[in-house]
């Protein structure tokens, strides 16, 4: 079972999860904590963690741009772990390009745990009593829902 | 038994990053008196550093030997965003 949290600003809750992230090829192992977005087919960092972490984009090679509501933004991608309370996962990471033109935006867009991850596991949040939890297979398995 | 402590000190690590940003949001109303329209830097339930500029508030981190990939930071502004993700 691995618990998330709640982050409240004006009113808003916001559900999170803390990883580690890794990228061997620059010798990158951080900590950055993604919104947990069912929307979102893949995990994202956002331009802030792209900065924080001190990631090269030019060694890094770029992917075709992501859609989203705000229309289309260029994206990399790296090949990365994800570490969970214990549990890793591989994934092709997509960065999202900080652009200057667009800083006060893009410091307001929060990293993103997509469905690459999520779909590892059954999600229970409940914005009432704060509770935002990942089972694994065996955890849901044993809950006798419908 | 190199890799389980590995794994612990990684559960730890994380632990105490959701804990830096936790305090954050607890002060976050006096931290927004203090340092508004700043980027803010949180290690292990302090303020280790703030700055106008994201990439400036990331080399004093390294100047103070503070992994910045390690602390929570975060741009304090009193404008809400709705975010549609």
């Amino acid at each position: 079972m691995i618990r998330g949290f709640y982050r409240e600003t004006a009113g808003i809750r916001r559900p999170f999860i803390t990883a580690r992230v890794s990228i061997p090829s620059q010798n990158i192992s951080d900590d950055v904590h993604f919104l947990v977005d069912t929307g979102a087919d893949v995990s994202l960092l956002a331009p802030v963690d792209v900065v924080r972490l001190c990631i090269d984009l030019g060694r890094l090679p770029r992917m075709a741009p992501s859609a989203g509501i705000g229309g289309l933004a260029a994206t990399a991608s790296a090949d990365a772990g994800l570490t969970l309370d214990s549990l890793g996962y591989d994934v092709r990471l997509r960065l999202l390009l900080p652009e200057r033109r667009q800083q006060k935006v893009l410091s307001r867009i929060p990293s993103l745990l997509g469905r690459d991850i999520l779909s590892h596991f059954a999600l229970f949040m409940e914005d009432r009593s704060r509770r935002l939890i990942l089972l694994d297979s065996d955890e849901a398995a044993s809950l006798r829902l419908p | 038994m190199r890799a389980q402590d590995d794994r612990q000190q990684v559960q730890e690590d994380l632990e105490r990053f959701t804990q830096d940003i936790l305090y954050f949001d607890r002060q976050r109303e006096e931290l927004l008196r203090q340092y508004p329209d700043r980027w803010v830097a949180v290690y292990q339930q302090r303020v280790v550093g703030t700055a106008k500029a994201l990439k400036q508030l990331v080399r004093q981190l390294e100047r103070k030997g503070i992994p910045a990939g390690r602390a929570f930071c975060e741009y304090l502004t009193d404008e809400e965003t709705v975010l549609i993700v």
